[in-house]
């Protein structure tokens, strides 16, 4: 047996240490949740002068009859036209272009005072209430995600909030996102020092995806949403579903929901295939003989889950001692399968293209 | 002439087959885009036998997936609505599960997501070996000459977009640049600087409505300082003939003029301040 294998596994263990316990909970994956009847009308009274932070400037000028029928502030009447959208569209006219966007958000197409108080508000954009506060006030379930998560998005909470990824108005993309979620996730991603709430560095992932060009399928596909959940969640690093948190694991399929979310199971279940994967020595599924163990390897052993160098995402190295030093994978690939040189084990060659493993011959 | 005629039958047998061709890319581990499929006479989970392509069809779409899956479920129901939407064209739609799963299951979801096709059974998973089918639930569309046209695994944004785009593409109802901007769509944002100066434009013209007209002015003149438009000098010169000041207006519609000699705002303001 290899001497290092041993050390390897101690100093990986160590490094695991304190990380908490993974939920195996079944949430769904999806972040969109049922929401509650519609609000309708905002309270568009005006708010007291010395209590209003923003104005709408006919307000503010005392030009009642932009949008009501009698120029009189002591009795303005209704407004001019029978709809308020047509009526805000007299100066907003911009917004009606906007509105003409495939995915509409229905209190938007209803009424713009849905949300806007058309007076003055203490919130910028002359919104009825805080943002997250009125959103969630139909979006339910998000609201939920965003107050309880043990893990949170601070995209949602700062900056522009709800309105740093969706338009509240309409879009171009389904769930009114502003862009694809890759184009709005890599737009802060991008910087080296960020860290999370526990004070774990994160990825620059703009530099890192421009350095490793073998993508998965969901970062190529530009849907992070794949696997992230954006406003909040259990697990961590906002990750839709259950995924070890260590290096090694006890194999239980439960643990893997994430991976299995898209992944067929049977890549790891099955002792014996020629059909489910290309990781197999003759028709020895090398995938369940490294996971499906007592103290087995995730995939993140051996694969990276964003972008790599190598095929079939498989990473330069693994972390190992107390800083992190990277034993090199030595993965080749070859016309019939492929070979690991001396990392984890002495240098193996597995071969696919027969049912004759390659040790056997 | 009939040389001129055989030169644009080549030019358009050309765009035809560009149009027809590929999106390269991803594809399944076995079966590359642009590489035909095979066919295959499969049981089905209702205990008939169909064929994984069918005779006549201008595109084939083969849906994998499993039952117990979220994805699964809401591909299909994507697909559903894919399907709805492309109701009447010549798409022949089948899905394709492992013989691991109990039919009662896969028909459940099935019914409950709305999807009309044959589910055929796939024993052993032979035919998830032949292509290579390592995610689920991913669909393959083939053209009329059975190539992989396109492969897409499932995403959580603008699945049936993308779904429908590849199968208007093999009817030839699409072209690639339609598919890349479908793919690519437009930022979603609301504010531009054209728009708010469109806004001021037309909450000047609101004040001058009411005989707000200093105010009028101001607002015009923040649009003019941004935006010089033939509509805005227009507007200027209205605000500025409504104050009685007919050489200023005069010279506003004469600068609305040079940009858009047609503005009949313009024109009319003019003869209104007796030019």
């Amino acid at each position: 047996m290899d001497k290092r294998l041993p050390i390897l596994a101690a100093a990986l263990a160590a490094i695991s240490l304190g990380l908490g316990a993974q939920r195996a909970d079944a949430a769904p994956m999806k972040t969109e949740v049922k929401k509650q009847a519609l609000r309708r009308g905002a309270d568009v009274a005006p708010l007291p002068k010395d209590k209003a932070l923003h104005s709408h400037a006919p307000f503010e000028g005392g030009d009642c009859g932009v949008c009501h029928q009698n120029n009189d502030p002591k009795n303005p009447g209704p407004i001019r036209h029978a709809s308020v959208n047509e009526q805000c569209f007299e100066c907003h006219d911009d917004v009606r272009d906007v509105m003409a966007r495939k995915y509409k958000h229905v209190p938007a197409a209803e009424a713009c005072t849905d949300c806007h108080n058309p007076h003055n508000s203490v919130e910028t954009a002359l919104l009825a209430s805080e943002m997250v506060d009125m959103c969630t006030r139909c979006h339910a379930g998000i609201k939920q995600q965003v107050t309880t998560a043990k893990v949170r998005h601070d995209a949602v909470t700062t900056g522009k909030k709800c309105s740093n990824c969706h338009n509240p108005h309409a879009a171009n993309v389904e769930k009114l996102l502003i862009a694809l979620p890759f184009d709005l996730c890599v737009n802060c991603h991008a910087k080296d020092g960020m860290t999370t709430d526990d004070g774990r560095l994160m990825t620059n992932f703009k530099k890192w995806l421009d350095e490793n060009k073998v993508w998965h399928d969901p970062v190529k596909a530009k849907d992070c949403s794949a696997c992230h959940r954006t406003h909040g969640g259990e697990n961590f690093r906002l990750l839709v579903a259950p995924y070890p948190e260590k290096f090694y694991a006890p194999y239980d399929r439960k643990l893997y929901a994430l991976c299995y979310g898209c992944h067929n199971d049977k890549v790891v279940s099955e002792a014996e295939t020629t059909t489910l994967t290309g990781f197999r020595d003759g028709s020895r599924n090398l995938h369940y003989v490294h996971v499906n163990r007592e103290r087995g390897r995730t995939c993140r052993a051996c694969h990276e889950v964003h972008a790599s160098k190598q095929d079939h995402h498989i990473r330069d190295g693994v972390p190992y001692g107390p800083k992190g030093w990277m034993l090199k994978v030595g993965f080749t690939k070859l016309p019939n399968g492929g070979s690991c040189a001396k990392t984890c084990h002495d240098t193996k060659t597995y071969n696919n293209k027969t049912l004759t493993s390659a040790a056997a011959k | 002439m009939n040389g001129r005629f055989a030169v644009r039958g080549i030019l358009l047998g050309l765009v035809v087959v560009w149009g027809a061709r590929p999106i390269a890319g991803r594809a399944f581990a076995n079966v590359a885009v642009g590489e035909v499929v095979e066919d295959a006479e499969l049981r089905t989970i209702d205990g008939g036998r169909a064929s994984l392509l069918a005779k006549g069809a201008k595109a084939d779409v083969v849906v994998f997936f499993r039952p117990q899956q979220e994805h699964s479920t809401d591909a299909l129901r994507e697909l559903a609505a894919c399907q709805r939407e492309l109701a009447g064209k010549p798409v022949h739609w089948v899905g394709v599960v492992s013989s691991s799963w109990a039919p009662a299951e896969v028909r459940a979801v099935v019914t409950e997501t709305g999807i009309r096709m044959p589910v055929l059974v796939d024993e052993g998973d032979a035919l998830y070996g032949r292509f290579g089918v390592r995610l689920h639930p991913t669909v393959g569309v083939l053209d009329e000459s059975r190539r992989l046209a396109a492969y897409e695994p499932f995403r959580q944004i603008n699945y049936c977009e993308r779904v429908k785009a590849r199968i208007r593409l093999v009817l030839g109802e699409l072209d690639e640049a339609a598919v890349a901007k479908l793919d690519s769509p437009e930022r979603s944002i609301t504010r531009t600087d054209e728009g708010v100066a469109r806004r001021h434009l037309n909450y000047a013209r609101m004040l001058l409505r009411i005989q707000k007209l200093d105010r009028a002015l101001a607002e015009v003149e923040k649009v003019l300082a941004v935006a010089p438009t033939a509509a805005g000098y227009a507007l200027q010169g209205e605000i500025l003939a409504a104050q009685g000041k007919c050489p200023e207006a005069i010279r506003a519609f004469d600068a609305a003029l040079k940009i858009d000699p047609a503005s009949s705002v313009a024109v009319d303001g003019r003869k209104s301040c007796g030019r």
